[in-house]
């Protein structure tokens, strides 16, 4: 496997670690989530610790290594590391977060007519979707495209 | 990105007739051997500016190596 290629994979890998890593952190301070797991509160605090500095970590380790990639790499090798094919990705990624983030704000906002319950959370579920949607989304076709 | 574009190719046999892999050739036009392999699919469509690389490379024009499929109004 080249570098080019080699870097790719590490990008998906450290871009799915900040989804699970978003959501563990997200999740437990929800109030659905609550309603179907109870946690006492020291327990769900660790959690999203935990969560958070897998996000936190993740994040950094990506920026660094795309620095260090940047530095390393021949200037040829890191544009292929962007080309025009990972950048429709991107904007495909984008588009489907953007379209699944107004779904999911129509539907809560609908349903929390209902249950308040759920529109206590709308913000972080609208959040959580746009997030993970966009990120996964991108990782899976970057790494379908063979 | 797993349906198929509308811009038919012989990359593959121009890539070939030159003896290049796609590694090779990914390195002569800057992007990733992923791009040339998607394009060869007909799973991505190049800009033009990566059509006209992908051309220069090898040795030829961008209608020899893309042509719109007969059902766009390509010649068969």
């Amino acid at each position: 496997m080249n570098i080019v290629e080699n870097a790719a994979r590490w990008r998906r890998g450290a871009l799915s670690l900040i989804v699970i890593g978003f959501i563990v952190w997200r999740l437990p301070d929800m109030t659905i989530f609550q309603r179907f797991v109870s946690l006492n509160e020291p327990v769900s605090t660790v959690i999203e610790l935990v969560g958070a500095i897998i996000w936190i970590g993740a994040l950094i380790a990506l920026l660094l290594r795309t620095r260090a990639d940047r530095r390393d790499m021949s200037k040829a090798e890191f544009s292929a590391l962007e080309d025009e094919r990972v950048q429709a990705l991107n904007n495909g990624a984008f588009r489907v977060g953007f379209w699944v983030m107004l779904v999911a704000a129509a539907l809560l906002s609908t349903a929390g007519a209902w249950d308040w319950k759920i529109s206590h959370d709308a913000a972080d579920i609208i959040f959580i979707l746009g997030v993970a949607v966009t990120l996964l989304h991108f990782v899976m076709r970057d790494a379908a495209d063979e | 990105m797993s349906k198929l574009s509308g811009l038919d190719n012989r990359l593959k046999e121009a890539r070939a007739a030159h003896g290049l892999t796609q590694a090779d050739l990914a390195r002569q036009v800057g992007v990733s051997r992923k791009t040339i392999n998607t394009v060869e699919n007909r799973i991505f469509v190049p800009s033009t500016i990566l059509a006209l690389r992908i051309a220069q490379a090898l040795g030829t024009t961008v209608e020899d190596v893309f042509q719109l499929p007969p059902e766009a109004g390509g010649q068969v």
